[in-house]
This record gives structure tokens, C-alpha cells and sequence, in this order.
């Protein structure tokens, strides 16, 4: 592709894409940098601070504990389920999935319903005293079980893309199943364990949501609860303090970009259909296994969540505690408005994300500083939302919006943009540029060529984009417990208010809520993208 | 008046330097094949008059106007070309009528006008039947047509036909060149053919233009290169 100038139809799209993307995220989190640097003293003498100290460490375990768990849970049945004859692989393989898209906060509502030292249900059945979610090693297992997927899908399509003749070579060459594995499977599956550990650090060293829900009662705290509760207890005056913090966590991030090894396996062939490694007598003790992890990892936190909004209080399952009357503060008052606000706000940033994202998608390789633009879209997403959520409070004060709905709007778009340029640009990539070309011969331009050409190309692309948008936006908590202002609550934060503060056991009816609609969503997507995206 | 001048073009993509000073004149109501193995620069040219190229250097004149020169440059859009891509290019989400009724939408004609000469160019073209077909249900051939009918229908003065054959089976190659030098002769238009089959550009050209790394080695009418077979490329084929 030829990159030349632009007409000024173009130029215009571009740079206010660029502007966008620039005013929406970049420079408020060139703002928080900048905070930080000029109150050297504030932010020093957070570090004498022995809570500060704490926090860190815990920002640094959770993350660490979290990797650990996702990959050992991860790697292997990525293994289990595409390379071997385990039974119930076809049936587990999409349940194995599903937390990838239910934000770890309702796990954690789950979890907490599960396994709280007084009344969990694995409490009641095994004993009191048998598992106790408010710990450290409660809260990763949590998060660990929340992001296992990033391992299991990235390790999975490595498998499934890998030449089988890798393996067979081996084998014909002598070695045994367990050679093969060591020296083939193995070392094959390495980078994408490797980069994908990486993501799950970077997403639970940001996790803010299951700290919150769980690290806050079992007294850990992480970085991104003690900034949260920094500036609840201080407001305004602990912004330079903040600002340091923020710039804390995100060198926390940063770790495994820096870490990340250059070395690319190369996936040679296309997939063939292979045989399975028989597994032989182990075959029965792993399937049992694999269903037993479905069981705790996916059926019971979800029923744990479903039953649990039925009930009236607690986690007491005799007859006369069921009831609906949870279910009926969706109709009416604060929880009512906050789902509405979601729906309509995350509806919008979709919008408006695919807007943007799709623009610098089809820029990327056209115009001259596309790539750049491409990297600084993308980059807010890799951002703890509690850092690019201060930076929008420092940008957008002035103007007077930090404290109005949009700025949640605006933290929406900045952040999720990139998981709409990805689809959109997988989809342009596949349109043959003479469709576009015989447009222009044909006198089309601007406008109208997007217009009918195109956006109906690419059009499940764009709704796939909307969906990936859509759903994160709907139950974001991070960022919009920062940034709501009285009066407002969206689906995120009016939860973390009923399980903090109100009622414990309503709580279970919006978790219910977000677990239908994402879950529903994704099926959605899956159908309309005829399985290109979505889990 | 002339059809097409090229004076003087070169273009180069990054480092490699396709064509290098090079003139070409097309008269009006021509026919002209550029023939060459892939890479000679003949697909360029084609792209250039287009406008979906920018030349680096030279004047490039289409009707006797200045398409793109040092200071002048008109987008593809605004030349009035029409073209036929090597892919088709048939867009596959509107219906036969819509791809070839396309040209006068943007135009702004009104329906009842565009509906008169797309039907009218379809005939012309043998899909009269073919109207509310989606492309994905047309042979290789009907889609060509489709194409064909989609560059006719503004009428242009300049037709550019990138290897319009060259996905079709042989027989229905030699039915359609046929078909093109007909409808040429019948509406006029002036025409630059590019390909690489040589028995295609002898049946159906006034004259024939050799290219070899983005220069003219030879050209003339096909009778002039029948009785002087040595002007010809070796036939890659």
C-alpha cells in the first residue's frame, strides 16, 4: 500500500480521529506524568509511607499469584482440549471460556457467596472454616480463575495453528509420547505462555474491582484500591499524591512489556485435521478432572450468583428464604436508572468507539503517521483504568466535564477504542482494493463511498467491533467509581454501592444482570460474526 | 483531439522505478492492447490514467485535459474513466442492476433515467435477464459482463480494461473479446487494453504497444506484428 497525501476530506477524518484519541486519552495521561513530576516532594513522601509500601507489594503478589494460578490452570487444558482424546472436550470447550468475558467482579460476588469464612455455601457444606475467600490467596484465585482464558485461548490457537508434522517428525524420529511432549509440544506452546502470563500481569496488577470486593475486607490492599481510597477519604487535595501512586501502578504494567522476550516461534503449515494423543489409562481420571474444574470454576460461581439473587438474605437455602423482591428494585428507583445509563452509555461509546477505532484502523496503513495513531488508540487499553480515570479528572476539571456523565462517556471511548480497530482492520484487510478503486472509477468519493461501499463490505466486522465495545463498557466499574459524580450510577458502580454499603443480597441481581447480558451478547456476536469473534 | 497522452511519465514505488519517462498517445476512438510479461509496468500505466496512481513526473492528458502534471492533479473520481478490474471488482452486496446503475447514482441522475440506461447498457452486454441477480450467483463470465456494463454506463470517453480476460476458460475468452471490440465499435469509446495474451491483443486491437521494463520495445497494428512476428515478447504462457 502507497502512503500519499491525503485529500482534505481524508485529512480532516484523520486528525479529528487523531484529536480524539489525543484529548480523550493520551493527554490526560500525559497530564498524570506531569502531576507527578512537578510535586516531586508529595509523591517521595508517599514512599516513606509504610501503607504505600504495602500496597505495592500487594499490587506486585496479586499479580504475581494471579499469573502463576492462569497459567497452571491455562496451559494445560489448552493442552487437554485441542491435542488430546480427553472425554468432554467439545462439550467443555465453550464453557472454558466464558470468563473471559464476565468481568472479574461479579466472580468475585460469586466468590464471596462461595466461600465467605462465615456463611459460603462451601462453608456450609463442608464445614465452617474450610475455605476463606478473604485472603490473599483468595482474591488471585479469584482473579486467577478470571483470567485464565487470556492463557487458554492464546495457547490454544497456537496448538491448533501449530504444524502437526512438528510433532510427527519427532516421533517418527523415535521419541516417545512424553519426548515429543518435552521437546516439541512444550517449547512450541513456550512464547505464547510466555506473552500471555505477561497480559495476565498487566490486567491483575490493574484489577480494581475483586481487590475492592475482597482485598478490602481481608485488609490487602493493592494500588488500586489505596489510590481509590485515597482519594474518596482526601478528594482534590490528594491529587499530586495520587498522581504519583498512578504512575506507580503503571510502571507496574510496564514490567512485562519490558520483560517480553523478542523471540517469535515460527508456525510453519496450514492446520491439518490430526490424530489426538490417546491418553490411554489416564483418560478417565482427566476427564474427571476437566469436569470437575468446569464445575467449580464456571457452574458454581455462576449458580452461586443466580441462586443467591433469589434469596432474601444471606446464603440460608431453606424454602422460606426465596423470594423476588430483589428482582423488583430493577423496575424501579436507583438500580433502574443505573442499567439504563449503562445500556445507553456503553451503546453510545460502542458507537463512537468503533468511530474512532475504525478510523484509525483504515489510516493505519494509508496515511502517513497512521501507525502512530494506531499505537497511541491502542495504548490507553494496556492503561490501568484507574490511572487513565485520574488523568481524566486532572485534564477534563477545568473544562467542567469531569463532573457531568460525559466524562465517563469520554473514559469509555479512550479506553476500549482499540478493541474496535482490530476487527474493523482484520476486515478491511480482506476487501479486495479493486471493490474500493472501481467505486472511485465509478466517481464516488468521501462520504458516500464509505457509505456504500465500504461499510457494507466490512459491516460484520463493524458489529463485531460494537459488541467487543459494547460489553466492557456496560459493567465497567473501574474507572466510573472514579469519575461519577452525585446523582449518577451506572451498573458498575451502583453494585459496588449495594454489596459495600446497602444490601449485600440485591447485589446478586445485578451481578445476575451483567452475567445474562454479556453472556447473551457474546452468543450474539459469535452468530453475526459466524464465530470469527467472540468466546 | 486526442484520446489519452502520457508525456514524459514516470512513477516509482520506494525504491524500484516502474516507468522512467514514458509517452504514450492514444487517439480518439482507438483501441490500444499494452502487452508485456507482469512487472513490465503496464498494469501502472493503466492505474495512472486512472488516477489511482500519482505520477512523480510528467503530464498525463485525457479529451485534451491535463489529468495530472507537476501542478494539476484530478482525482480518479472526477475523470469520467470508466474501468474494468482484473478481479471484476463486482461489488457483492447490491444486486446486477445496482453494481451497473451505480455510476449514475453518484451522478445524481434520476431514477426513472437511471433505470432506462442501465437496462439499455445490460442489453447491450447480453445480461438483459440477469437484472436482480446477486453477483455471488453469476458465472465468471456474467460477472465480467457486469463489470463491463458498470465502465459503459456513463458513456465515458476512455474505457481502461485491466486483463479483463484473463479468469475466464479460453472459449468464453474468445466470445468476449469479440463482444468488447463490438460494443467498442459500436459506441466509440477510446480504450487502452492491457494483457499479456497475445492472441487476444492481435484479435482485438487497432494497435498493439510491446512494454518491456516500463519502455515501448515495439508497436503496431496487428498486421504490421503478424508479418513481423520478432516484435512480439516471448510468450510466457
Amino acid at each position: 500500500m502507497q502512503k500519499g497525501p491525503l485529500t482534505s476530506g481524508s485529512a480532516a477524518t484523520f486528525t479529528g480521529a487523531a484529536c480524539v484519541v489525543l484529548v480523550f486519552g493520551i493527554v490526560p495521561l500525559l497530564f498524570v506524568l506531569l502531576r507527578a513530576v512537578t510535586n516531586p516532594g508529595e509523591f517521595t513522601a508517599t514512599l516513606g509511607n509504610p501503607s504505600v509500601l504495602e500496597a505495592a507489594t500487594g499490587t506486585l503478589r496479586l499479580a504475581l499469584y494471579t499469573t502463576g494460578i492462569a497459567v497452571v490452570l491455562g496451559a494445560p487444558l489448552a493442552w487437554l482440549t485441542t491435542r488430546t482424546d480427553v472425554p468432554g472436550r467439545r462439550a467443555f470447550s465453550p464453557l472454558l471460556t466464558i470468563p473471559y468475558i464476565v468481568p472479574p467482579y461479579v466472580a468475585a460476588v460469586a466468590w464471596i457467596q462461595l466461600a465467605n469464612p462465615q456463611a459460603g455455601y462451601l462453608n456450609q457444606w463442608f464445614g465452617a472454616g474450610t475455605v476463606d475467600i478473604y485472603s490473599m490467596t483468595g482474591l488471585a484465585w479469584v482473579l486467577g480463575l478470571s483470567f485464565y482464558p487470556y492463557v487458554f485461548l492464546t495457547v490454544r490457537s497456537v496448538l491448533e495453528n501449530a504444524d502437526p508434522s512438528l510433532e510427527d517428525a519427532a516421533r517418527m524420529s523415535g521419541a516417545g509420547t512424553w519426548r515429543v511432549l518435552k521437546d516439541v509440544s512444550f517449547p512450541l506452546m513456550r512464547s505464547a505462555v510466555l506473552s500471555s502470563a505477561g497480559l495476565v500481569f498487566m490486567v491483575s496488577a490493574s484489577a480494581f474491582g475483586a481487590p475492592a470486593l475482597i482485598g478490602t475486607v481481608a485488609n490487602e490492599r493493592v494500588l488500586s484500591t489505596y489510590i481509590f481510597e485515597e482519594l474518596m477519604a482526601w478528594g482534590p487535595d490528594a491529587m499530586a499524591r495520587v498522581a504519583g501512586l498512578s504512575c506507580l501502578l503503571f510502571a507496574f504494567v510496564l514490567i512485562p512489556l519490558v520483560l517480553r522476550s523478542r523471540a517469535h516461534a515460527t508456525l510453519g503449515g496450514k492446520a491439518t485435521r490430526r490424530a489426538r494423543l490417546p491418553l490411554g489409562a489416564a483418560r478417565a481420571p482427566l476427564g474427571i478432572l476437566l469436569a470437575l474444574f468446569v464445575l467449580v470454576a464456571i457452574v458454581l460461581p455462576a449458580l452461586a450468583v443466580i441462586v443467591s439473587s433469589f434469596l432474601r438474605v444471606g446464603t440460608d437455602l431453606s424454602p422460606s428464604n426465596f423470594t423476588l423482591e430483589h428482582f423488583a428494585l430493577l423496575l424501579r428507583g436507583d438500580t433502574l436508572d443505573a442499567v439504563l445509563t449503562s445500556l445507553w452509555l456503553a451503546a453510545l461509546a460502542a458507537t463512537l468507539a468503533v468511530l474512532v477505532g475504525g478510523i484509525a484502523a483504515f489510516f493505519r496503513t494509508r496515511a502517513i503517521g497512521g501507525r502512530v495513531l494506531a499505537t497511541l488508540t491502542a495504548l490507553p487499553l494496556a492503561t490501568p483504568g484507574t490511572v487513565l480515570a485520574i488523568g481524566l479528572i486532572l485534564f477534563w476539571a477545568p473544562f467542567g466535564v469531569a463532573n457531568t456523565i460525559w466524562v465517563l462517556l469520554i473514559a469509555y471511548v479512550a479506553k476500549y477504542a482499540a478493541l474496535a480497530m482490530r476487527p474493523v482492520g482484520e476486515g478491511l484487510a480482506t476487501v479486495d482494493p479493486a471493490l474500493p478503486d472501481a467505486a472511485r472509477m465509478s466517481g464516488a468519493r468521501g462520504v458516500f463511498l464509505v457509505r456504500t461501499i465500504w461499510v457494507p463490505l466490512i459491516l460484520p466486522s463493524i458489529m463485531a467491533g460494537w459488541f467487543l465495545v459494547f460489553m466492557p463498557c456496560f459493567s465497567e466499574l473501574t474507572m466510573s467509581v472514579l469519575l461519577v459524580s452525585p446523582g449518577i450510577e451506572t451498573v458498575g458502580t451502583r453494585l459496588f454501592e449495594l454489596i459495600e454499603y446497602e444490601a449485600p443480597a440485591a447485589a446478586n441481581v445485578l451481578a445476575t444482570v451483567v452475567l445474562v447480558l454479556v453472556v447473551g451478547s457474546n452468543i450474539l456476536l459469535r452468530v453475526l460474526s459466524r464465530g470469527r469473534y467472540g468466546v | 483531439m486526442s484520446g489519452v497522452v502520457l508525456d514524459y511519465v514516470s512513477k516509482a514505488f520506494g525504491e524500484v522505478v516502474v516507468l522512467g519517462g514514458f509517452d504514450l498517445t492514444v487517439e480518439n476512438g482507438e483501441l490500444v492492447s499494452l502487452l508485456g510479461a507482469s512487472g513490465c509496468g503496464k498494469t501502472t500505466v493503466l492505474r495512472l490514467v486512472a488516477g489511482l496512481e500519482r505520477p512523480d513526473a510528467g503530464r498525463i492528458g485525457v479529451g485534451g485535459k491535463t489529468v495530472a502534471d507537476a501542478g494539476t492533479w484530478v482525482p480518479p473520481e472526477k475523470r469520467r474513466i470508466g474501468m474494468v478490474f482484473q478481479s471484476y471488482a463486482v461489488w457483492p452486496h447490491m444486486n446486477v442492476f445496482d453494481n451497473v446503475a451505480y455510476p449514475l447514482r453518484v451522478a445524481g441522475l434520476p431514477k426513472a433515467e437511471r433505470a432506462e440506461r442501465t437496462s439499455a447498457i445490460l442489453e447491450l452486454v447480453g445480461l438483459g435477464g440477469l437484472a436482480k441477480r446477486r453477483p455471488t450467483q453469476l458465472s465468471g463470465g456474467q460477472q465480467q459482463r457486469v463489470a463491463l456494463a458498470r465502465g459503459l454506463v456513463m458513456e465515458p470517453d476512455v474505457l481502461l480494461l485491466d486483463e479483463p480476460l484473463s479468469n475466464l476458460d479460453a472459449k468464453l475468452r474468445v466470445r468476449m473479446r469479440k463482444d468488447i471490440r463490438r460494443i467498442q465499435q459500436e459506441t466509440g469509446f477510446t480504450a487502452i487494453y492491457v494483457t499479456h495474451d497475445q492472441d487476444e491483443a492481435l484479435a482485438i486491437s487497432d494497435r498493439l504497444v510491446v512494454m518491456d521494463a516500463g519502455q515501448i520495445v515495439a508497436q503496431g497494428t496487428p498486421d504490421e506484428v503478424r508479418s513481423h512476428p520478432f516484435l512480439l515478447p516471448d510468450d510466457d504462457e
